[in-house]
């Protein structure tokens, strides 16, 4: 029943697209002759329609040229939906790190204590992984010294540390990390505290970096 | 009013073809062809919007696009011979708006060959 139900509904598409083109066919001499071919397209819907109620294989009776033509474009053009999904979906990943990125350094000013300058989200941007879009890792870069981020950007450098000279093989890498300690650990703790449970990560997740 | 506006663009372009064609009948028939061509620019934009209906009908139908482009070329060949058809006879040479319909009907031949052949196919196919 619901063969013959689409087999109808066939036909009657069919006439209707066949009287769409009659409108669209030229006055003059040529009018007989395209309406020959437009008959023979009828034909073919037809037998088409009638061939799917039979289940046999018309599409093999296509010209040959045509079809692989068809095919060619059909996977182009797939192809290029997916390139461009898969971008639009790379700008959305982008948007939105940088969204998170606001987002957190805004909760951040309400901690008084530190100044975090910067932020810098890293998210799972593999569309093949099961977690894309998930946050894996959250850096952020607070000042060795309190105070807002317009005010580190206005400090001039008017007072320049004292200059050490080492010799070779004698420098201690420790000694920087040592000259700069930056704000308390609890303060510090605190903040990747927040952050982490404000998005629901782990405190590993989230990072501290001094500048 | 797109047609107002058609209709005031074909008079008007008849008017000076009348008046221009006693004195320079070359000009006339430049005139009328730049009149084909405005009329046939004001509606181009909308055979767009037909043909996507014309599309989707024949992707519901289930008709295989190729036979529908080809369609689409023979109703284009069509047309453009039948103007340049009428615009050689109305500057008065018969024999090459003739020539042009032959050579336009030829066209629409080869172009409607892979049609004949797939009828054919499929006709025989029904035949035990």
């Amino acid at each position: 029943m619901e063969v013959i139900r689409n087999l109808v509904q066939n036909l009657i598409v069919i006439i209707i697209l066949a009287m769409f083109l009659e409108m669209l066919l030229p006055a003059g001499e040529m009018r007989k002759y395209v309406k020959m071919v437009m008959g023979l397209l009828i034909i073919i819907a037809v037998v088409q329609a009638v061939g799917d109620l039979a289940r046999w294989d018309y599409q093999a009776d296509l010209p040959s040229l045509a079809q692989k033509a068809d095919e060619k474009t059909a996977a182009g053009i797939l192809e290029a939906g997916k390139k461009i999904s898969s971008e639009q979906r790379q700008k959305a990943v982008e948007q939105y790190r940088e969204g998170l990125a606001n987002q957190i350094m805004a909760l951040t000013r309400t901690a008084r204590d530190t100044t975090v300058l910067g932020v810098e989200v890293n998210v799972q941007s593999k569309e093949s992984e099961p977690d894309f879009g998930r946050i894996d890792k959250v850096v952020l870069y607070v000042a060795r010294e309190p105070g807002t981020a317009e005010e580190k950007k206005s400090v001039s450098a008017g007072e320049v540390a004292p200059v050490v000279v080492r010799v070779a093989g004698r420098n201690n890498p420790k000694e920087d990390k040592a000259g700069g300690a930056g704000p308390p650990k609890e303060i510090t703790d605190a903040l990747i505290g927040s952050v982490a449970s404000f998005y629901n990560l782990s405190p590993e997740q989230v990072k501290v970096m001094y500048r | 009013m797109d047609v107002l506006q058609i209709v005031a663009i074909g008079l008007i372009a008849t008017v000076l073809v009348v008046v221009v064609r006693s004195q320079r009948p070359e000009l006339a028939l430049l005139l009328s062809v730049a009149a084909g061509v405005i009329i046939f620019l004001l509606v181009l934009g909308k055979i767009g919007s037909i043909m996507d209906v014309i599309k989707d009908l024949a992707a519901r139908a289930g008709i295989n696009m190729v036979y529908l482009g080809t369609i689409l070329k023979i109703i284009g060949i069509a047309y453009i011979a039948e103007f340049g058809a009428q615009i050689c006879r109305d500057a008065g040479e018969g024999a090459v708006a003739t020539k042009i319909e032959f050579a336009s009907k030829i066209l629409i031949m080869v172009l409607a060959v892979p049609i004949v052949v797939a009828v054919l196919q499929a006709l025989l196919k029904l035949v035990p």
